[in-house]
């Protein structure tokens, strides 16, 4: 039985793991996910690199809702800015694809000032339909911007390459994508425990307790919203680099709910819960089909007309279950599970 | 005794070699079909009935035994009309279910953002749907793309106007999407325009997503327009229809295929404009139309059947198209005997459904002759003015 630890010093304080389990599971989960090109086909392999681009921007507005506590309803907004940037720098300016990659995150930042400025004032509700206004905004922008856009018609967008290797086919595409999401777990576990992602959760908790700390509002909430745009932009730019074409209806207003869905689902303000919840939005149609093929001929040929249908439902069930049974997300059946492994034999 | 063990053994592996040499998707018994359709969501309209059409084909064809003792089955992937999703799901056809070739590709764009896929793959495929000219341009080798581009479908209303309605001195105008797809519109138009030396005095583009066109509709009656072209959708022609009512305009309206969709035709009746629509597939109405639609009831379930609109006439003319070049190809079907036998085919009849259909052109795509229907407010029906005409 593993018991906790007393920190003694700061090292052990600010280290991201006070045991070397974890660690090991993440290697031996990192080698797994590493091997899995040698296994699986182009469909399984598309629906990973699915799971890894979109945590990338979940984990960014999981540090804006669930870390600082904004709700937002904008992040198809910034994925939509993201795959653009994305999409204009590398076809139209010829640019490296990991330097337009990055111009992408930070295009989305600067944008972000958009509805981070009236965040300031806004609350709650009020707060959600701003954000989801800016995600009209955008798309209506990107509509009449035609000369950088080319509007409805959509944009094609080059291959992913980093000095001259080319990321280009599902395989390798699949290994930049698993980098990506990695140095992203990385940056937000160290983020969140650095002075401004501590504020964040002041902030969450109760702004005006936290402001009597000292901590700065404006600052915070606003670095919350570039920080969570830059996330989600660099996460569109992936999209975009995935399916190398892109247009407004890629990035609708549903997306926001679905990163939110993810979100809730995963556990408000956890990192893996982030990834998780994504994994689990994302793999359902395909759980739901295997389940109804599983169920045999009758069901299916019952299921045949209504099947669609069916499964847009059972996506709302599954979410509202997780709401009512299990608010802490995965995040929450992951630390009871574990919580009862390394307190076995003595866990309840 | 050892001789016949022999014959035995050699036979076994005859076959295991010939069953090791079948194509992805094919079996002794079987032919795995794919498509991807919106089949959720506002688009879900096109696709359940696109679905429909290829499950009737694939139905009608089972019954009368399958394709050289093979039977014909497809996949049905749904994309809700999302372009990421689409390639994300024609990958999952490909890949994963491992489908002999695609017979229904969804929308422009969304074809667009598979052809990649689809050209990697090297598979056979039938776009149908959705005729973008930017998918055969330029040619790519497994891919066949039937309807005629869309500056067709503004040029033939605008011609018949002049011709049969006598409307050579009135005054024209256009509504247009902003687009590549507004703009061939557009260019058809224009065509029709400077042929008969028309006045057309106003061109207004729109941008996609519109809801409004009370503005657009006010300039079209400043400018005293009597014939004007909607390159508008469903909703939108009903929108625009009802604002040309409530300003109590005298105009002859056209528009382009999707106008004739029962759910357009009944959502435009109350504005009371019988308006024009140019088709290459029949309608509901067309003698060619209600033989389909009484096969439909006998094969389709009723909810299927309900879907029936003129996607389902795409979807059933895409998959008998296909499944000619898989029977031409006899009891061998391969990929590239098909591409090869598609690559052939001239003058293909569909029994009054469309004009006969060729692929051996340098773009493999079969330019149909257009059809013109005209709508009936009081019955919310179409009825058909011309037969089908090459332009």
């Amino acid at each position: 039985m593993r018991s906790r630890t007393y920190k003694t010093d700061v090292a052990q304080l600010v280290a991201l793991s006070d045991h070397r389990a974890p660690w090991l599971w993440a290697a031996a989960a990192l080698a797994l996910l590493a091997l899995a090109p040698l296994v699986l086909g182009a469909f399984g392999l598309n629906l990973l690199i699915t799971i890894f681009v979109l945590s990338i921007g979940v984990l960014g507005l999981n540090l804006l809702s669930g870390v600082a506590g904004q709700i937002s309803l904008g992040h198809a907004g910034f994925l939509l800015i993201g795959a653009y940037a994305q999409a204009i720098l590398t076809t139209d300016y010829k640019l490296p694809g990991l330097l337009a990659l990055l111009l992408a995150g930070a295009v989305a930042a600067l944008a972000s000032l958009v509805v981070g400025v009236p965040s300031l004032r806004l609350k709650g509700l009020y707060l959600a339909i701003t954000t989801l206004a800016f995600t009209f905004i955008v798309r209506h922008v990107v509509l009449f911007a035609e000369g950088l856009t080319r509007g409805s018609n959509g944009m094609p967008v080059e291959a992913l390459s980093v000095a001259g290797f080319s990321f280009k086919g599902d395989q390798r595409f699949y290994y930049a994508a698993l980098v990506m999401l990695v140095l992203a777990v990385l940056a937000t576990l160290n983020l969140m425990r650095t002075r401004i992602g501590r504020a964040w959760l002041a902030v969450r908790d109760h702004d005006i307790a936290a402001r009597a700390m000292g901590i700065d509002l404006m600052r915070t909430k606003l670095l919350a919203f570039m920080v969570s745009a830059f996330y989600t932009g660099v996460a569109g730019a992936l999209v975009a680099a995935q399916t190398r074409f892109i247009n407004v209806d890629t990035f609708s207003v549903l997306v926001s709910i679905e990163a939110l869905a993810m979100v809730i689902v995963g556990g408000m303000g956890r990192v893996h819960g982030a990834i998780l919840g994504t994994a689990l939005i994302v793999l359902l149609p395909e759980t739901l089909n295997l389940a109804f093929g599983a169920a045999g001929d009758g069901v299916k040929t019952l299921m045949a007309d209504r099947i669609y249908e069916v499964k847009g439902l059972m996506y709302g069930v599954v979410i509202l279950l997780f709401l009512r049974l299990e608010p802490e997300g995965l995040a929450g059946i992951w630390r009871k599970v574990k919580r009862f492994w390394v307190q076995w034999p003595l866990s309840q | 005794m050892k001789q016949t063990f022999l014959a035995a053994a050699a036979a076994a592996l005859l076959s295991f070699g010939a069953a090791q040499a079948q194509e992805v998707g094919v079996t002794a018994t079987e032919i795995l079909l794919g498509e991807v359709q919106p089949m959720s969501g506002p688009a879900s309209l096109i696709g359940k009935a696109g679905a429909a059409g290829s499950k009737l084909a694939i139905a009608e064809i089972n019954a009368a035994g399958g394709i050289n003792g093979r039977k014909l089955r497809a996949i049905y992937e749904d994309d809700g009309y999302v372009p990421s999703r689409s390639v994300s799901a024609v990958k999952k056809l490909i890949d994963s279910d491992k489908v002999f070739a695609l017979t229904g590709t969804t929308g422009s764009s969304h074809m667009v953002a598979m052809l990649p896929t689809i050209e990697e793959a090297k598979i056979p495929t039938i776009v149908h749907m959705a005729p973008n000219p930017a998918i055969v341009n330029p040619r790519r080798p497994t891919v066949f793309m039937i309807g005629p581009d869309y500056d067709l479908a503004g040029y033939v209303p605008m011609r018949y106007m002049v011709d049969k309605l006598a409307m050579k001195g009135g005054k024209f105008g256009i509504l247009y999407q902003d687009d590549d797809f507004g703009k061939a519109l557009l260019a058809g138009y224009q065509k029709a325009m400077k042929e008969f030396g028309l006045a057309s005095v106003a061109e207004i583009p729109f941008k996609r997503g519109a809801k409004d066109f009370s503005a657009e509709v006010l300039t079209l009656k400043d400018k005293g327009v009597t014939g004007v072209y909607l390159g508008t959708l469903t909703t939108e022609s009903a929108a625009v229809m009802s604002e040309f009512r409530r300003l109590d305009m005298k105009v002859t309206i056209a528009t382009l295929w999707a106008g004739q969709l029962p759910a357009a035709v009944k959502l435009a009746a109350p504005a009371g404009y019988p308006y024009l629509i140019p088709d290459y597939y029949a309608s509901n109405y067309d003698p060619a139309g209600q033989q389909l639609m009484e096969l439909a009831k006998k094969h389709l379930s009723a909810d299927d059947y309900a879907n029936f609109n003129r996607y389902t006439v795409s979807g059933y003319v895409g998959t008998k198209v296909l499944a000619e070049g898989i029977k031409r190809c006899g009891a061998a079907v391969t990929r590239a005997c098909v591409v090869d036998q598609l690559n052939k085919l001239q003058n293909f009849g569909t029994a009054g459904l469309t004009g006969p259909i060729s692929f051996n052109n340098p773009k493999a795509q079969a330019v149909l002759p257009i059809k013109l229907f005209q709508t009936d407010p009081a019955s919310a029906t179409v009825k058909s003015l011309t037969d089908f005409i090459a332009y």
